[in-house]
């Protein structure tokens, strides 16, 4: 291999070392979370062949993160005893974290919700499901406008295809927004912004070739494991392939990685503008490429929007000749012959490229900018367009893609990628839903940040929304500056929180009617992963007690309304909006509990909804093909009588939308033209910066045993005691000007909140001097009591990285 | 071929407890974990799937051991439920 990895020197022996170590911690980790664990949870690979006979196995997409690994599910006497990994699945080729070798036990947890609760005063009464169903219609009723909906990427995709039908098709209401809000909508604009539809056009065949992988404030080793195994294990055959770790601390991933970049908050808008910048000063970039396939950008300050103005080439390199090499150094804090190295890298066509990233450019106030630079830096380059070379964001949540991005379960989006505002889309979506013309509110809804406030406001004071049903998810902890947009809740007898959940969360902590849901293998499902890739599952056992499919739930509630005469939930011909006919043509009495599994309403659903997936090139194949498969990449074509996926999307040859004789097109170009759109965003600092009073900058996370706001994973004893409490991770010199020594107890504190933890010096991970990281997985340790609720103007997406912070010990 | 196990320890026999942990230290294929009670983590290298089953009935037939159980191995080695 030619070029800057030359003086990489990573003989087969080293990267075998490496590949070894990594699957040594991970072993280790695994066995080390069972040996930490209780005995009442059978062990994650148990003897098999002991119980071959007993256990009868089935396939799912493990329930965690958006990897979207797939585990074989061994299940006896009613009971899931036994996961492991699926050989089978291109995925994980069997592989699993430890996190996946537990996801069983996080049906188990001794705290179950397992009936409808009602509060009454200080306490919940037990009430049944028909009051419970009943008590939800009658404040829809009322008021249909002050109603919201709060879902996650952790609904299955017909579940937020059915919430969003509810919302938009039947109450005419955009008032419906995801947690994916708060994790990936900078990368849905990123997206849209450069190539006009959402997406990765890459997949994960990516890190099987690529010559390079760029992390950009991403932590794969522990937050995607098994992703990050792939590369890792590409080495100890004697691959040669260039890590480099941009990042604001040193983690797990920084220890396999060739270069270690730390950078200042917002650094990398920086950092990729003096990419850029190198460039064009040294010729490097593809003038063909882009000659042939890229316009040019710039953010539109008089009339600020998502697609900005366009600009010219000439102007582009006059925005970007401030940033030097030396000027970013400045700005970033990394050397300037780093930059110069990333320049030199994207500057060698013959390397293939692949840039990875998750929260750390989402979370960001910039996130629209800086994924759309990273995607320019691409295209500018010319890495784009063969497998290797591609910027592929990551999602933290198992169906963020599946659920949000391709159901649309945004307040502004309809399903496959259609929007409120577009007239033309309210009418296709019209048509399919068989709704009256003018039924879909062509107004999008509150966003996330912005329904929750709202919640949060004394109606005198503005606050319209009085009611919100949150599912699946636990904004009470993971919601930013908490204090003002969920605690305030407690106490206004004019407000109404439904939740239904699995377990008791910060959220039901002020929930007004809870709900208990069954989840994952109790229910049937379908999860849409970070790579495109569709997978489907089974029910395989019953929930316990009464906890029934948040899917059910609507649908009962539905058509409680429709019982009740409610108009929008009646279709133009006056049927129930979600009727399922049997074969003699009957309505299924699905919104009955004991009747919901008489048919596969997942599969209804799911067909209905597959119409939209082909007005945006997203298709789908039938959902009998998903059985079959673990998991397909869309768009699903059908040719010569089989269902064929795509990996690679807008490269002639890989994708079957792009025409005859076009080596590339950008087929839903935003300039119609079918070139994508190479941005310029200045650098800006982050919204809120350390100074005299709060010193230090705060990020927040997760951590390898966690998963998310740990409701789940803190119920796995293996997990629990593995990892069993957050920590504030503080850079030593740091900790002994202010007196804290490992393990001291310290308060943490910031304009907006506090609390009180232990510190941990030179853990785990490892902030530079003047920041500190705290994983968020810990209900107990609320860290966004004290984070910022600043949003980017585009995505609407906080950021969560980025907080100043004060430190004292107790 | 890398792979892990939990071996839980007899309780109550001291030197029985000592002469294991001594005799497992001794294998340079095993990388002992933290024991947590009677639980102790350990890791495993071996160059086949034999030699790992050599190896793990090796580590069960200790007099201190009572049982073993597997938690991990990598992708290489066929799994349960295949």
């Amino acid at each position: 291999m030619a070029g800057p990895l030359q003086p990489q020197s990573e003989d087969k022996s080293h990267a075998s070392e490496a590949r070894r170590n990594f699957l040594k911690s991970s072993a280790m980790a695994a066995a080390t979370a069972v040996a930490s664990g209780s005995s009442t949870w059978s062990l994650p690979v148990l003897r098999a062949s002991e119980l071959a006979d007993e256990v009868k196995w089935n396939k799912a997409p493990c329930r965690f993160c958006g990897t979207g690994c797939h585990v074989q599910v061994g299940v006896r006497d009613g009971k899931v005893v036994a996961v492991a990994g699926d050989r089978n699945a291109e995925v994980n080729k069997g592989l699993l974290c430890v996190k996946g070798y537990h996801v069983g036990g996080a049906l188990y947890g001794e705290d179950r919700l397992k009936t409808p609760l009602l509060r009454r005063g200080d306490k919940y009464v037990a009430i049944s499901w028909d009051e419970a169903i009943g008590i939800i219609a009658d404040r829809i009723a009322l008021a249909p406008n002050q109603f919201a909906m709060y879902g996650s990427g952790q609904w299955t995709i017909p579940e937020g295809y059915a919430a969003l039908k509810f919302m938009k098709g039947g109450l005419g209401s955009n008032h419906i927004d995801p947690n994916a809000r708060l994790c990936m909508s900078s990368a849905v604009t990123g997206f849209l912004a450069t190539y006009g539809v959402d997406e990765p056009a890459g997949c994960y065949d990516d890190l099987d070739k690529c010559d390079v992988l760029i992390m950009w404030g991403n932590n794969p080793a522990e937050m995607h494991p098994v992703l990050f195994s792939r590369v890792v294990d590409r080495r100890s055959r004697g691959e040669k392939v260039l890590l480099i770790d941009i990042g604001t601390r040193r983690t797990r991933t920084t220890t396999h990685c060739n270069h270690y970049l730390e950078m200042k908050g917002h650094g990398d808008l920086a950092i990729a503008n003096g990419i850029a910048h190198l460039l064009l000063a040294k010729k490097t970039y593809s003038e063909e490429f882009v000659s042939s396939f890229c316009n040019f950008k710039a953010p539109d300050d008089v009339n600020p929007n998502l697609h900005g103005k366009s600009i010219s080439f000439d102007e582009y390199r006059e925005h970007l000749k401030p940033y030097t090499p030396e000027y970013v150094e400045e700005l970033s804090g990394v050397p300037a012959e780093k930059i110069r190295l990333l320049a030199d890298l994207f500057g060698n066509p013959e390397l293939r490229i692949t840039s990875l990233w998750c929260m750390g450019m989402n979370q960001h106030t910039r996130g629209t900018a800086i994924n759309s630079l990273v995607h320019g830096v691409h295209l500018l380059s010319g890495h784009f367009g063969r497998p290797g070379d591609a910027p592929t964001s990551l999602t933290g949540q198992p169906s963020a893609c599946g659920t949000v991005r391709e159901v649309g379960t945004l307040s502004h989006t309809l399903p496959g990628g259609r929007l409120v505002a577009t007239p033309e889309h309210r009418q296709q979506t019209e048509e399919i839903w068989k709704l009256p013309p003018g039924k879909i509110n062509p107004v999008p809804g509150f966003h996330t940040v912005q329904m929750w406030e709202s919640f949060c406001t004394p109606k005198a004071e503005g606050g319209v929304i009085d009611t919100i049903w949150v599912q699946v998810t636990n904004p009470g902890q993971t919601l930013p500056n908490l204090n003002k947009l969920f605690n305030k809740k407690e106490g206004m007898a004019e407000k109404f929180l439904i939740v239904s959940d699995v377990y008791p969360t910060a959220t039901t902590r002020l929930a007004d009617l809870i709900l208990p849901s069954a989840m994952w293998v109790e229910k049937n499902g379908m999860f849409g992963n970070s790579e495109r890739r569709t997978q489907q599952w089974f029910k395989m056992v019953e929930p316990p007690g009464e906890a029934r499919d948040d899917c059910w739930q609507t649908i009962a509630v539905a058509h409680k309304l429709f019982e009740k005469g409610f108009a929008g939930m009646k279709d133009r011909d006056g049927r129930f909006l979600f009727e399922i006919l049997d074969q003699q043509s009957k309505p299924i009495p699905i919104w009955n509990w004991m009747n919901y599994y008489d048919t596969n309403v997942d599969e209804h659903l799911f067909e209905e909804y597959r119409l939209f997936t082909r007005l945006k090139h997203k298709d789908l194949a039938p959902y009998t093909e998903y059985v079959k498969a673990r998991g397909l990449r869309w768009p699903v074509v059908h040719v010569n009588g089989q269902w064929i996926e795509t990996r690679h999307r807008f490269a002639q040859g890989l994708d079957p939308y792009v025409s005859n004789g076009k080596r590339i097109q950008f087929y839903h170009s935003s300039t119609k033209d079918d070139r994508a759109q190479i941005w310029f965003h200045p650098w800006v600092p982050p919204a809120e910066l350390p100074d005299h009073e709060y010193p230090l900058m705060m990020c927040t996370g997760r951590v390898l045993e966690h998963w998310h706001s740990g409701s789940m994973t803190r119920r796995i004893p293996e997990l629990s005691r593995a990892m069993p409490t957050a920590y504030v991770e503080m850079n030593a010199a740091d900790a002994v000007e202010s007196g804290i020594r490992n393990g001291d107890h310290v308060v943490v504190e910031s304009r907006r909140g506090s609390m009180e933890i232990q510190a941990m010096i030179e853990g785990r991970g490892k902030p530079p001097k003047g920041t500190v990281f705290v994983p968020f997985f810990d209900e107990t340790k609320m860290v966004n009591n004290l984070t910022l609720d600043a949003v980017d103007p585009f995505s609407k997406q906080p950021d969560y990285k980025k907080s100043a912070v004060r430190i004292r010990k107790v | 071929m890398i792979a892990s196990m939990v071996a839980t320890l007899k309780r109550g026999e001291e030197l029985s407890f000592h002469w294991t942990l001594e005799q497992l230290h001794q294998r340079t294929e095993i990388e002992l974990g933290q024991l947590c009670g009677d639980r102790l983590p350990m890791t495993i290298e071996a160059k086949d799937t034999m030699e790992l089953e050599s190896l793990t009935k090796w580590v069960q037939d200790l007099s201190g051991i009572l049982h073993v159980d597997i938690v991990f191995a990598s992708f290489e080695t066929p799994l349960a439920g295949e």
